[in-house]
């Protein structure tokens, strides 16, 4: 029974692991098609689609918004996230756990109903550019991934090194800095990481937000897709993946990804 | 040294701090010599560690004041006070080396590396650690982790050593080695050091003086020799060392010595109460000595059952059996096991007026 119990348990992660891998997969070849639809195995071989990029109309211009913002957004929630956090985990706040509920909550929540409101709150308060708007809800979306890899990174650290810090002649902001941060920035670069992604390809929140001239990259690229569906979205997320690969790479020379993993 | 004492190096005048309802110092005064050695020995809950932070300047006291060598440091924030600190898990930075832990408050102190190396190698060579430099601190043994703590803490030149029960994350072998190691090294480098802990053999081994604490006060300040052999109260007696102690009532006074009447029979033994008084009888465990001795001036004798025996190697411990639970307790330490005594023998015990210890009845 034993056998059985576990030959299902095996079949079922190597099916679930070719699920998650053929879409990617797929991509990839047919980003290099000669083909002019969307279309699978590949037709010869060409870099046309990769070269057509720069000639849509607003690709560029959302990638580089969508970058900016993920990573405005991301730094931002990685410094108030690790304030509120150390305040949580030290400064004896009433009802800490339950504002830690809260503050991780938005994870929980429905993008869309998180889309309605900031459009709703956006233009209560007379804010109309889509730019800040979109920086303000994308913190809100980016904050609760580094408060939960953070306060599991402060969860293990002992405070008393801060304390240590200080009697050696660092002020309590310095402490933090030469103690904490590199004792848990492992926790930051995955916190930061998943937030960065989170914001980067954050659909519905930020349709209710972009205007005519700022879109998104997901809403740029969701768009061209109905105008024309061609393999051009392949070569952008070939690009995409790419780069994930390289960041991977990057923070497990870094801090190690079994480290980040662990938190 | 009296002089010297009175001046204070380190002072604290009056201290008292509450967390919320519960007060941790209560009006608390102490005062520390250069070069001194001091034990602040209680349970937890005291406020021993508190007291530290305070001294440190991880916290601040809701009143009272706080020198060191005549300057005021009440309200000074603790990366200016250069108190230095061991913390109970030494608290080493894991992301750096020994020598980068070593080195870390001369960095803070903006001090430049080329001034810095050579006192980082004599802190290094000073604890005997310099050929494990380039370690992590992670791959070190306990011993060798708390000799980094007190080398980082040291290499600053700090007026004042605080130790926050520095031996208890280490084994009891390792802990006596490191008790005798510790105390010499810090009497070499003649630093002032004020030691917390529960344990009263490590606070016996130590300290020059030894301040006993109990909720939030100083019960008693005094060097291991007149605490042990004087407590100045039932709570001293039972914190520090262990004691045979028997409930009783004065009979007669007078000429300092007064005689009271216990369950085993009557004592007598130094002291100021008037007949009537309900007190507690105590002596030491080493002060008696077992067998019908003749009778003879100064002696007081008891008669006792042997309730269980503890083999201790280079002593044994016989435990009583006592008439009554509460205040009265049985524990004497002998050197050799008379024949013939084990559980439920009766056996006579005598000891000397003069270290026999009278204290009010609770």
């Amino acid at each position: 029974m034993e056998r059985l119990g576990l030959g299902i348990a095996w079949t079922a992660l190597i099916i679930v692991i070719l699920f998650l891998l053929l879409p990617i997969l797929v991509v990839i070849p047919v980003s290099f098609t000669e083909a002019t639809v969307f279309r699978f195995p590949p037709e010869g071989f060409s870099l046309q689609w990769y070269q057509k990029i720069r000639n849509v109309d607003g690709l560029l211009g959302a990638l580089w918004l969508s970058a900016q913002i993920a990573a405005l957004a991301t730094g931002l929630s990685l410094l108030l996230g690790t304030l509120c956090a150390i305040a949580l985990v030290r400064g004896a706040v009433p009802g800490a756990a339950a504002i830690t509920t809260f503050m991780v909550s938005p994870l929980m929540l429905p993008g869309l109903v998180l889309g309605i409101a900031f459009l709703q709150a956006m233009r209560e308060v007379g804010l109309r550019d889509a730019w800040w708007s979109l920086l303000l809800a994308h913190v809100v979306i980016t904050m609760p991934f580094v408060m939960r890899t953070v306060l599991g990174s402060l969860a293990m650290f002992d405070f008393a090194m801060v304390d240590a810090a200080r009697t050696l002649g660092c002020s309590y902001p310095v402490a933090l800095w030469r103690v904490l941060v590199p004792n848990i920035l492992p926790g930051f670069v995955s916190g930061a990481l998943f937030a960065f992604i989170a914001s980067f390809d954050n659909y519905p929140v930020s349709m209710f937000l972009v205007d005519v001239r700022t879109k998104t990259l997901p809403i740029q690229l969701l768009n061209y897709l109905e105008i024309s569906p061609d393999p051009t979205l392949a070569a952008v997320s070939t690009g995409l993946i790419g780069l994930t690969v390289l960041v991977l790479i990057l923070c497990d020379r870094l801090v190690g990804l079994r480290r980040m993993a662990s938190i | 040294m009296a002089a010297l004492r009175q001046a204070g190096h380190l002072t604290v005048a009056g201290a008292a701090k509450r967390f919320g309802a519960a007060t941790v110092l209560d009006d608390l005064s102490i005062a520390v010599a250069k070069g001194e050695f001091v034990s602040l020995l209680g349970p937890s809950g005291c406020g021993k560690t508190t007291l530290l932070r305070c001294i440190a300047g991880l916290l601040r006291p809701d009143s009272g004041r706080i020198t060191v060598a005549g300057r005021d440091i009440t309200t000074l924030p603790a990366h200016k006070r250069n108190v230095g600190v061991v913390f109970q898990n030494y608290a080493l930075f894991p992301h750096l080396t020994v020598a980068e832990n070593i080195g870390f408050g001369l960095r803070a102190q903006g001090i430049r590396p080329a001034e810095a190396a050579p006192r980082i190698a004599e802190a290094l060579a000073l604890v005997r650690m310099s050929e494990h430099a380039g370690k992590p601190v992670t791959a070190l043994s306990g011993g060798q982790q708390q000799r980094v703590a007190v080398a980082r803490a040291l290499v600053v030149r700090p007026s004042l050593l605080l130790l926050d029960e520095p031996f208890s994350a280490l084994d009891r072998k390792l802990r006596e080695t490191m008790q005798v190691e510790l105390k010499h090294l810090l009497r070499e480098v003649g630093i002032t050091a004020i030691f917390v802990t529960h344990d009263q053999e490590e606070a016996l081994v130590v300290s020059d003086r030894i301040a006993v604490m109990n909720a939030g006060r100083i019960e008693q300040l005094a060097d291991p020799a007149t605490l042990y052999g004087r407590p100045a109260s039932l709570y001293v007696l039972d914190f520090v060392g262990q004691s045979t102690r028997l409930a009783g009532r004065v009979s007669a006074g007078g000429g300092g010595l007064v005689s009271v009447e216990t369950a085993l029979g009557p004592v007598r033994a130094p002291g100021a109460f008037a007949p009537g008084s309900r007190v507690v009888v105590a002596v030491r465990p080493e002060a008696v000595t077992p067998g019908a001795a003749s009778p003879a001036e100064g002696l007081n004798r008891i008669e006792a059952r042997v309730r269980e025996v503890s083999f201790l190697g280079s002593r044994t411990q016989l435990h009583l059996d006592l008439p009554e639970e509460g205040e009265d307790r049985g524990v004497v330490e002998l050197a050799r096991l008379p024949e013939g005594i084990g559980p439920g023998s009766p056996v006579t015990l005598s000891f000397r007026e003069e270290d026999t210890m009278l204290f009010p009845a609770a």
